[in-house]
């Protein structure tokens, strides 16, 4: 018996497996909450109406977001370039919509969460330890950084701007931030009129993130 | 890979004991913690088990939240059992039997207790490995194989009570 239960009890966990996946229209409405609360919680982060670090990352992220959404798309989100992560908040981003419950759940310490008691006894909620700052001191740098990016290809000055994705790649090359940094590049090899490069790069980006919202602009730059 | 996850998220806080009418907030709020301690992530266990350890702490709050909220109790169909014992075999009502499988494996899960459950859910329902559920519930690999044991044997004894059998 491959799961050694007894044969009746391993029937019922075979036959029950896959009973609880939920439906596909629960599945999408919950996509588009979880966009939604996301947003609502950039928005909260940073009105600064809490002062924990937890919710300084989640405004660091939600900076980052913008900012890369910026870069990359003008609206579309970071969630939709990351493969491994939730849903994407692309169409919500513009306008957060808070709502009560969007007050977090206070999530465990830092540490790799792998480390968890599942006994419901942890009634007592566990202490409200501070997130690892150094987390969250990464995210806003790569954020600001890819601010400076974008300025630098606003005013057109894509030489400028590919400096600073240098610089990107050398401190953080397996940065949170890097869908956007890779998409940032092809626009600013346009920009510094390095044509045949931009198309490589635009070709490879496709490549790597082929569900990105922002491929069909990427493709389209240096047009 | 979000569906994946979606999934994940959403068959164990049903197993975990979450009603159903609170499942999409809980679910909600998995993602939430998710999202925000992503950079914290390090590798470790794998993400899905990593994501399981926040399912579990997510889905203990909000059973103490729904602790009063009534909760229909589904009859077990006295043929169930039966059925359990006959081979496996596709027919025209197996959906059926899915349907009440599950319903019968929630009555089972929310008999044992919280550390049981988690770790019958792990390795024999999400087939993750004893020593990454080892990992996630902090205990040491000859911990985990000897509460799994234990854990299976009292999910078998659950059953056969349920199932109004004579436990062996």
């Amino acid at each position: 018996m491959t799961t050694g239960l007894e044969q009746k009890a391993h029937r019922l966990v075979e036959l029950a497996r896959a009973g609880d996946d939920p439906s596909a229209a629960q599945l999408l409405s919950l996509h588009g909450a979880v966009a939604a609360r996301v947003a609502a919680q950039g928005a909260i982060a940073a009105s600064g109406t809490t002062a924990t670090g937890k919710v300084a990352a989640a405004g660091a992220l939600m900076k980052g977001l913008v900012v890369a959404s910026a870069i990359a798309t003008g609206a579309a989100g970071f969630f939709a370039l990351q493969g491994a992560e939730p849903p994407a908040p692309a169409a919500v981003m513009p306008t957060p919509v808070p709502r009560p419950s969007a007050v977090a759940p206070t999530p465990r310490p830092p540490e790799p969460a792998a480390a968890v008691p599942a006994r419901e006894t942890e009634a007592s909620t566990p202490p409200n330890r501070v997130l690892k700052p150094a987390a969250s001191l990464r995210l806003q740098d790569e954020a600001a950084l890819l601010a400076e990016v974008q300025g630098a290809l606003r005013s057109g000055q894509g030489n400028v701007a590919l400096a600073k994705l240098e610089s990107y790649d050398r401190r953080f090359p397996t940065g949170m931030l890097r869908a956007e940094a890779d998409a940032a590049r092809v626009f600013a090899l346009c920009s510094a009129g390095r044509v045949e490069k931009a198309r490589a790069a635009a070709t490879r980006f496709v490549q790597r993130y082929p569900s990105s919202p922002a491929a069909a602009r990427v493709q389209a730059a240096c047009k | 890979m979000y569906e994946s996850c979606a999934k994940l998220v959403w068959r164990n806080l049903r197993r975990l004991g979450v009603p159903e009418a609170a499942l999409e907030d809980a679910a909600q709020d998995v993602f939430l913690v998710v999202h925000r301690r992503l950079p914290e992530f390090e590798g470790r266990s794998s993400l899905r088990t990593w994501i399981f350890g926040i399912v579990l702490r997510v889905a203990a709050r909000h059973r103490r939240k729904a602790r009063g909220m009534l909760v229909r109790e589904t009859a077990i169909p006295s043929e169930l059992g039966q059925a359990l014992s006959a081979p496996a075999h596709e027919g025209p009502f197996e959906r059926t039997l899915h349907h009440q499988a599950t319903a019968l494996l929630h009555r089972v899960l929310e008999r044992l207790d919280d550390e049981r459950r988690a770790l019958l859910i792990m390795v024999d329902l999400e087939q993750t490995s004893v020593a990454e559920a080892a990992e996630a519930l902090d205990v040491n690999l000859n911990t985990a194989y000897s509460r799994l044991r234990a854990a299976r044997r009292a999910f078998e004894t659950e059953l056969s009570s349920l199932l109004g059998e004579t436990p062996k």
